[in-house]
Order: structure tokens, then sequence, then C-alpha cells
């Protein structure tokens, strides 16, 4: 137990030796006299234990696994916004539980607060009437609505999810720096980093006793769940995110995942009947409880702001009638505003009647004559914030101004003194980070999360901390600390195993299809089975061009007619085909292992595997951890080799062999460990098509006007479609047209054939959901009969058949048509199943103007 | 004054639309001047759902989805009503502009609470030094506050030219504030974006105009267009008074108030979203038909 732990010693700490932490600064770990705090104890013991060197090398493959995962950090809210690894420190910040609990229960206190703060700007506004809290907190505030007053929620609940950033002043008390209430970031990133570093010390985190987070995500699941006007026991739930552009977007996916909910976009949801429906394949499906993810703004063009692309309209009435429950409630980002925070203790003694249990930061609103007094007195000591939270904005240290910076901020304070407000700096506390330089104190930001249970507010035994050098980078968002650290709240008791499982009683029903597949996600996967399948086409042909290039084939028609298809592809300027093979041979040996590296280049290789990429990282939470990393190997071994020498031709084809096995898995992991629900449908679909459309290109480029010495030709045909060893098998070394266009046209036998394709497109396209009542196929299944037929009616021996002009004409005729349709085919599915009706827009200057 | 209101409002699309989802703000409400004796909504085709309810500033708002495929939806608002005739008030005698901004600042007014979100910006409407210089010339210290803001209203209207090209349903305040042209929906978001820069409580009042025929002429059905106003408060005991500065008048018996807001925003006439449609265009019709 915690009290037990023996008083550090003053011998040296192995772990904490050089440890200095700086004077007139609170250290988490070490006191005033140098001395262990007693709570670290047991931490510092078990990873001397295990030596420094033990610990950099687990850090550093925790590090690796982080980037492994795809754990990113997208700084900014727009597209384009560079990702950033995310960076977990080795040593946890560690808090004693009895400490713990109190930072809980006041937070706890502040959590109920702002619900109440909101249920009274909303509702009755006796703060506003009784004067203990000014009328710009709901009237100035940028973002207000109208339409939020008054708007029903689920027990009158206002918050359902609450963090507050909160940071160690020198006298050891916790103040609270900043409060989050419309939908707090950082809880999946939290969980990752416990993820991670239980990961990594398994047993140091058993010794020390570490209070589990699960119990949080149970009381998460449970408050929405019962938040749910309608099928309470299994209410369909989902998150919705405002995109793949948005900074949170990777949380978004990860807390869909964790928590079991449908990750949406506006766009997947619906209003009918004056519900909330979940669009997907099978139709719609009605959706109970909304986890908002996104500003409120966005959240219905009908009734807020009519730009936003990525609401869901006519929502608002939807919740005005109690038919869908959202979390947070709309309009609840009023309270973060820090204006509200220089106010809280009044509000706290009004609505409550007692005090406030942990201080805000020192606040001054200037709005208030006395208020912007004292600030525009005390610039040099104060930052200074806008008083209303709308878009993020780093706050701004008068001190380090120039004079002209200055002047124009106080002009800016005078002329509009309601939006700005002055507040106090808190020198915070530091912990032992383990930088390159050893182990150091850092400064530390504390995020905790709470979750409305019952009566009141649970908070999550853990949080994200944020640590950095300098104590200021750490006063903005949660952007800026240079690293993170997981935090243990040790526990005086043995843990207690809590997990995210259905309890005992609750009997979940059954499920098998996965019908709500929202079409987007669909769509997605339908493409991501496209690129991953170009990707592996193009690797294959590259490799076999590689190889006759570099000698293996004497003919230089066979190199002619290879390039031609690489033409096709778009992997070569056409130039190079039409011009003398003689001249233009040493020429293409260089340009073409650029080419494949070449991201601006529309189709090459490396663009193909950037649109997979991009593509996984949206629909990741619907492909396995396995199959995401995969990608992700894939996306940072295939490069081009660094320096400015021509690139090696066998350097390429190595890689190309590595990035064939690669493709390789991932097609394994979605063959073997994807449900065969319509997502993994949608992916084979695509990769069906692709797969189809490319052996034709291939046949066409190669085949149809043959040259002399074919039989080099088909063995390099043979090994691009992936065939040549069954071939061996068939007809041992006899290389003839017949045999290998049977091979790769119409042999339903052979997965690499055309024929096979046709046949698996069509069984996808009859157990893709339609309307049960009609007997007529449908555009789609009609397309891909017909291509099979036509495959299945040629005769073999007459496409091989060369006419007086040197041509196969029946051959050119058949993939002709393949050709002309496959394209048909892919838009056939798109419109029917994965473009849903279009954007929505709104009258806007099509208004009526009031003359 | 006895009126029969129709207000026809048809959306044309070149491609069907699917669904549309709306709010509507065309149901006069009874008040202190304003008796409304009949009221009916119309949709064709008709919607699934439709939903009444008070917003925020007390209008009747209507909600209503069409759920069926359709080129073409028509919203025919029928009213009709009894507006009495404005006290006279002599304006010299009203509370300066000071005393009703300073007993609203210290909350002496008891309807301080309900009047000030009105001294806020609002959507269409920020608050500047410039339209605080522009009104602060008819606004001058301790000038009683309807004879300055009639003051305010006939300048504008002189300063301001009518012009039905100048500006669309959504060009700024600021924009028609410095090109001085515009139209009433323009007129009432520069006045109430003067008063408010001043801290006088205004709000956007959106209505119907009543329009007399040229001498000789017979009343034109359906050539009447809807209206927008202001209100100016002028403390507690004469309350809202509503004026056009459109017209350069105090509103009375020839218009007929349907709702309030802070701007256009809150009183938009339909808004809506639609899915599909292709290119639309709107057909507005109104007639204001003096009854007996």
């Amino acid at each position: 137990m915690i009290d037990q732990d023996a008083p550090s010693p003053p011998s040296p700490q192995t772990l904490l030796a050089g440890y200095q932490p700086r004077a007139g600064v609170y250290d988490e770990a070490v006191d005033a006299k140098r001395g262990l705090r007693p709570h670290w104890q047991t931490l510092v013991d078990e990873l001397n234990l295990l030596g420094a060197e033990e610990v950099q090398r687990r850090w550093q493959l925790a590090q690796k696994q982080i980037a492994n995962d795809g754990i990113t950090f997208n700084p900014h809210d727009l597209e384009g916004g560079k990702s950033r690894p995310w960076i977990l420190d080795a040593v946890p910040l560690v808090l004693e539980e009895q400490e713990w609990n109190g930072i809980a229960a006041s937070l706890e206190q502040r959590a109920r607060l702002f619900d109440m703060i909101l249920r009274d700007l909303y509702g009755p506004q006796n703060l506003l009437r009784e004067r203990v809290l000014p009328l710009d907190v709901l009237y100035g505030h940028p973002g207000f609505y109208p339409a939020f007053h008054g708007l029903p929620t689920p027990d009158g609940q206002q918050l359902t999810l609450y963090a507050a950033d909160l940071a160690r002043a020198p006298d050891g008390r916790w103040w609270v720096m900043g409060d989050r209430t419309r939908a707090p970031f950082g809880l999946g990133y939290a969980l990752e980093n416990r993820i991670v570093t239980s990961r990594m010390f398994p047993q140091v985190f058993r010794r020390c006793r570490v209070q589990r987070l699960a119990s949080y995500f149970v009381a998460l699941r449970e408050t929405l769940r019962e938040m749910a006007p309608r099928s309470k026991d299994n209410p369909r739930i989902v998150l919705w995110s405002k995109g793949p552009s948005s900074r949170a977007y990777f949380e978004d996916a990860y807390l869909a995942r964790y928590l079991g909910y449908t990750l949406v976009e506006g766009g997947d949801l619906a209003v009918r009947e004056n519900r909330v429906w979940l669009k997907t394949l099978g139709g719609l499906l009605p959706v109970e409880v909304l986890l908002r993810r996104l500003d409120e703004d966005d959240c219905d063009a009908v009734e807020l702001n009519p730009t936003s692309r990525s609401g869901v309209s006519g929502l608002l009435e939807v919740l005005r009638s109690g038919n869908a429950a959202i979390s947070n409630a709309l309009g609840s980002r009023l309270v973060e505003s820090p204006i509200v925070q220089g106010f809280l203790p009044s509000v706290c003694k009004f609505l409550l009647d007692e005090p406030l249990k942990m201080p805000s930061v020192a606040t001054w609103w200037c709005g208030e004559a006395e208020a912007r007094q004292y600030v525009l007195k005390n610039l040099d000591s104060l930052v200074i914030r806008r008083a209303f939270r709308h878009k993020n904005e780093p706050p701004l240290h008068p001190a380090r101004m120039s004079a002209d910076e200055r002047a124009e901020l106080i002009a800016r304070i005078q002329h509009q003194p309601q939006q700005f407000v002055g507040q106090e700096s808190v020198v915070r506390s530091t912990s032992p980070v383990m930088t390159d330089e050893g182990i150091a104190p850092w400064h530390v930001a504390l995020r905790s999360f709470l979750v409305h249970r019952d009566d009141g507010f649970v908070a999550l035994p853990g949080g994200l901390a944020r640590v950095s050098s300098e104590t200021d980078t750490l006063d903005f968002t949660m952007t800026s600390g240079e690293r993170s650290q997981d935090v243990w709240i040790r526990s005086a008791e043995p843990i207690e195993r809590v997990t995210l499982l259905a309890a005992p009683g609750d009997a979940v029903v059954l499920r098998r299809s996965g019908s709500d597949l929202p079409s987007r996600v669909a769509d997605n996967l339908f493409w991501l089975g496209r690129s991953v399948e170009r990707a592996e086409s193009i690797a294959r042909l590259m490799r076999t061009v590689l190889s006759a290039m570099t000698g293996e084939v004497e003919s230089t028609d066979v190199l002619q007619r290879l390039f031609r298809v690489l033409a096709e592809q778009g992997q070569l300027d056409p130039d190079f085909v039409v011009d003398g093979l003689k001249t233009s041979l040493p020429e293409v040996e260089e340009v073409l292992p650029e080419a494949i590296f070449d991201s601006e280049r529309p189709l090459s290789l490396r663009a193909t595997l950037n649109e997979a990429v991009r593509l996984v990282s949206i629909v990741r939470d619907r492909v396995s951890v396995d199959a995401w990393r995969v990608i992700h190997r894939i996306d940072e071994d295939f490069r081009r080799p660094i320096g400015h020498a021509a690139i090696d031709s066998s350097d390429v084809r190595n890689q190309l062999d590595q990035l064939l096995t690669e493709l390789l898995a991932f097609a394994g992991l979605a063959e073997e460990s994807m449900t065969r629900g319509q997502g993994w449908r949608f992916l084979d679909l695509g990769r069906r098509i692709e797969r189809a459309r490319q052996t034709s290109v291939l046949l066409r480029g190669t085949l149809v006007t043959p040259i002399a010495e074919e039989q080099a030709l088909l063995e390099c045909v043979l090994q691009t479609a992936d065939s040549i060893m069954t071939y061996r098998t068939r007809y041992l070394a006899t290389m003839q047209t017949a045999p290998a266009l049977d091979m790769l046209l119409m042999d339903e036998t052979n997965p690499r054939s055309i024929g096979y394709q046709l046949h698996i497109i069509e069984s996808h396209l009859d157990e893709l959901p339609r309307d049960e009542q009609t007997a007529v196929m449908s555009a789609e299944q009609r397309l891909a009969l017909t291509l099979r037929n036509s495959v299945r009616l040629a005769v073999v021996t007459d496409l091989a058949k060369v006419d007086h002009s040197g041509h196969r004409p029946a051959l050119d005729r058949l993939l002709r048509q393949l050709d002309d349709r496959f394209p048909k085919l892919s838009d056939a599915v798109s419109s029917r199943f994965l473009i849903h009706a279009g954007l929505s827009r709104h009258y806007g200057s099509q208004s009526e103007q009031h003359s | 004054m006895k009126y029969k209101v129709t207000h026809t409002t048809k959306y044309s699309y070149s491609e069907p639309v699917g669904v549309c989802h709306n709010r509507i703000v065309l149901s006069p409400q009874s008040g202190p001047r304003l008796h409304v004796r009949s009221h009916r909504i119309v949709v064709r085709p008709t919607p699934q759902i439709i939903s009444r309810r008070p917003d925020f500033f007390g209008n009747n708002v209507q909600t209503f989805s069409v759920e069926e495929n359709h080129r073409q939806i028509t919203i025919t608002a029928t009213s009709r009503v009894e507006v009495e005739a404005a006290p006279s008030l002599d304006p010299s005698s009203t509370p300066t502009w000071n005393q009703v901004v300073e007993s609203l600042a210290v909350r002496s007014d008891p309807a301080w609470l309900k009047t000030c979100v009105y001294q806020f910006n609002s959507p269409r409407i920020t608050r500047s030094d410039a339209f605080a210089d522009y009104a602060n010339q008819s606004f001058t210290p301790e000038r009683p506050i309807l004879e300055a803001s009639i003051d305010l209203t006939s300048r504008i209207k002189n300063d301001f030219k009518y012009d039905t090209k100048a500006t669309t349903v959504s060009t700024a305040t600021e924009e028609a504030f410095s090109i001085k042209k515009g139209v009433c929906q323009d007129f009432a978001h520069v006045e109430i974006a003067c008063l408010r820069s001043i801290g006088v409580p205004a709000r956007y009042v959106s209505g119907y105009l009543r329009t007399l025929p040229p001498e000789g002429k017979p009343r034109l059905v359906g050539a009447d267009e809807s209206h927008a106003w202001v209100a100016v408060y002028c403390g507690s005991d004469i309350g809202w008074i509503d004026m056009d500065p459109t017209n350069n008048c105090l509103c009375s018996t020839d218009h007929v108030p349907v709702a309030i807001g802070r701007d256009y925003a809150d009183v938009t006439p339909i808004k809506g979203v639609f899915l599909g449609g292709g290119t639309h265009s709107l057909l507005v019709s109104v007639d204001v038909a003096p009854e007996e």
C-alpha cells in the first residue's frame, strides 16, 4: 500500500540520478528536499530494476508500435494539414489515490455546475435575471443560436462529457486552466497511451496498482444508452465525426471502434418522418443517440449554419420532438468560454450554495470596467485570451510583445472590451520525462475527462498528460505539447477488473449480416479494393518489364509490346512507344524507376499506393489493425531510395518483390479475417473489377497484334498475370497462344483469369441488397451477365487466329467489348449503391428578400 | 383596419427533389395592436409532418418536410387580421435616449432581461463605430428617443436610394451602408445597426405593407410585397415603436407585422434544405386586401 512505502532514502536513484527540478516549481516526483515522493517509489524501483538501457529499448519498441498503429496527430483542422506522429513518453505521471479523489470530486462539482448553468441559460435564465452572470455570456457569444433555447434533452441533461485542463501551481494546488464542454478531444489518446504504456511495462504496471480506465467507458456507454428515446436495451448509437479532414478524425475512428459505435459523417445520416436514420446499403436504419464530435453550428443546415456541409438537415426538429438524443446537447460550448471562469465562484454559491472546490485560474473579463482597468494595468504579468472560445486562437503574452503590438492590443481591448479576458499565468509543475539527454523535469498539463452518470459525473481515473520543456506552450490547445504521458492513479486496494463486455444480464441480440454499413464506407472500400489491386497489377508488370530489360529477353519486340501496356496504364509517356526502341531503350531504363516513385504522376505506382493509404485511413474503423499495419508499412517502405544518383534497377526489383508480398498479405487478411458482410463484398468487388480490367489491358496490348516470336512474350504475359506456374504444370514448356488465352481469359478455375473475376463479380452482385419485389435484373447485374457470357461463349481457337493483316480480330473484338464495359459496370455499381442522392442544398440566395 | 393577406411562395425545380426540410415564419401573432382573426398555411404537396411552436422571440414558427419526389412546392399563408392604429405620441415628450439606455444598463427597467438581447450583435448585424457615428448625428445627448429615432429614420430615407438591383437577400449590412442603396431589408438592417451601435435596443420586423393603387386605377391583386421595418425600444412606459425607414413613417394601420427578430436571419420567411432539384426558381406573390 502506498502509505507503507518507505520514505525515500537520500541515496542516489539510478533512474533519477541527475534529476534536478527547478527551484520555485512544484515537482511531481521529488519534494523540495530532493526526496522521492512516496507514491513514486514503486515505479522508480521497478524501472531501476529494468535498467536504463532496457527502459530505452522498450520505449523504442513502444514508439514503433505507435507508428505502426498509425497513431498520428493532425494539428490543423483543415484539408492538407500534415499529421505528425504521436510521441508518448516512457515515464507515466503518477498521482496518489487520495489526492486524485479530491481532484475528481472538485471536477465532478464543476461539471455539475456547468450542466446547471446551461440548463438555466437555455431555460429560466435566473443567473441572468439575478445578475450572477452578465448577458454577454449568452447573447454576446458569437455562436449563440436562439434555436438552442428550450431544446429538450433527456432528463434535461445538457452536459454528458466534460474535460478540464489542469495545472499544478508551485504551492502544490491544482488549478483549472480551461474547460472543454463541446466534444472533448483527447480521450482516445489517453486510452492509447494507457494501452501502450501498460504493454511497455506490464509488470511495473501491475505492481503499481494502477486504476483501470475501463470503468469510465462503461459509464459512458451506459449513459449514452440510457439517453436513447427508444429501444433502450440496444439502441443504435453513432459517433458523428466531422470527417477525415478534421483534426479529431483519428480519435473519432479510434473511439468508435473501441466503443463499438458506427462512425458516421453528416452525409451518412438523414432525417425522415421526424427521426434520424443511418443510410446503409440495406436501407435506412433508425438512430437513437448521436455522440457528437463536431461543432454545434455544423449540425443542421436548416436552423443553424446554412453553409455547413457536415450536418443533418432537420435534426433540430427531431431533437425537439424527442425522437433522438445528442451528446453533448447543442449549445453546450457556451460555458467553456473563458468569460465564464471569473464568475464561477459566485455562480457556484448561487446554484449549489457551496464554495467552488477547485479554483479557475484567476480571470478578469474586460467587459467590466474595474476588471478592464486591472488588466490594462497589469498587462505584463497576464495572458490575454478571447472571452469566447469560438475558434482556436493562441493566447497572447503582452510581456513579450513589441511596443507597437502592445499598443495595438490595448487599442483592441479598449475598443471591444467584452471580447477579452486577462488571466494569470501559472508556472506549471514538472515531472520526470525521458529526454534524449536523460531524465529531465518538464512541465505538465493534465487533461481530465468526466462523464455524466446517474445524478452526477464520474471521472476517468487517469487522463492525458502533456509535457513540455516550456511552461507556456501547454497553455494553448492539446496539440502544442511536445510529448504526452500516461497518467497513473495508484490504488491502495487491489485492482478490480472491469470490462467493456456486456453484463451477463443483458442478452445481446444475435446479428450476422452487419447491414448497417454506411454507403459512404462501402464506396471507400470499393475504391480501396480497386486501388490495391491496381497497385498489384502495376507492380507485377513493372517487375516483368525490369527483368526483360536487363537482358533475360532477347527480342526487342517483346519489350515494345510491354512498353505499350505500360503506356496504356499511364506508367510511361506514349512517346517512348512510338519512337524506335533502339533510341528509347536506354532512356526508358532511366525513366521507368523514377516514374514508379513519382507521386506527382496521377497513375504512378506510388500515387496509387497513396490513394490506397488515404482510403485505408478513412475506413480504418472497418479494417483490422493488422490490415492497417500492412498498408502502413507499405507506405513507409515503398519509397524512392535516398540519394540523387540514378536508381539501380535491381534495388527497384527488390522493392517490388517486397511490395507484392505485402500486398498479398493485405489480400490474405481481407480474405481470412473480414466477415463476409457487405463491407468485404464491396472491397472484393472493387478488386475483381480492377483485376479483370487490368488483365484485359495486358492482353490487348500484347497479343492482339502478334509478334514474330510470341513465345517469349507469352511467358512475360503469363508471368505478369501470375499464371506461369499453372501454365507450366499444365503444358510444360510449350508456349502457345491458345492455351495461354484459355488460361487467362476463360478458365474459371484460375483465380487470375478474367472469367473467374466475372464469375465472382456476378455472385457478389446477386448478394447485394436490393428490392425484393422486383423480378427484373438490375443494370449492373445485366452488365455483369453480358460480360460473362461473351467470355464464356468465345471459342479460344478463334480468338487465337491471326488474319491476313497480322491481327487477331476475334480477340480484339472481345477485349474491346470488355474494355468498354468494365468502367460501365463500375459506374453502375457506384450509382446504385454508393452515391446517395448527392449533396443537399439550401435555398440561400433564392430566399425571399424583404423588399 | 381589417385585411386579408395572402402570401404564396412557389419553388420550381428542373429536376425532381426527393426530400426537403423547411422552417417557415409566415404566421402573424396577435399582439397589442394586431388581432389575428383567422390564419392558415397550406403546403402542396402535402407534407408528411408539419409542426408549429413559438420560437425564442415569440413568433409562430412551423417546420415541415416533404419526403416524396416533387418538382414544385407551394406554400400559401392566408391571414385575416385587424390592425389598430398606433397610439399617437408626442415625440418631444418621450424619455431621452440616454435615460432609456441607462435604465437598461442599471437594470431598473423592468423589461431589461427581455429587451437587452436586442442590443447585441446578431447574425447579420455587427455594431461598429461607423454606424454609431451615423446614429449620433440624430442621437444628440439627451434628445428624446422617439424624436431622435424619427430623425434617424428620415435621414436613412433621404441618404439611401431604394434600388431593387443593388442588393440581394444576403447582402451584408456594411455593404448596403457603404453603397447607400438597397431595399427595405437593407434599410432596416442599417437602422438597427445604427441604433445598437449606440446601445439602443432595436429589432427587425417582417410583415406586409398595404399599397394604395394610383388614383382611378383598380387595386392589382398579388402585386404587393412582403416588407420589413424596425422597432425601437422607447423605455418601459412606451415599449417598442415600429417605424419604416423605407417609407419614412411611423407604422400604423398600413403595416401588418408577422414576426420579430434580431435581424432577417431570425425571421427568414422560408428556410430550407432540399436534395436534388437541378436549377430552381422562386415565385412569390403577396396580396394585402382591405376588408370590411
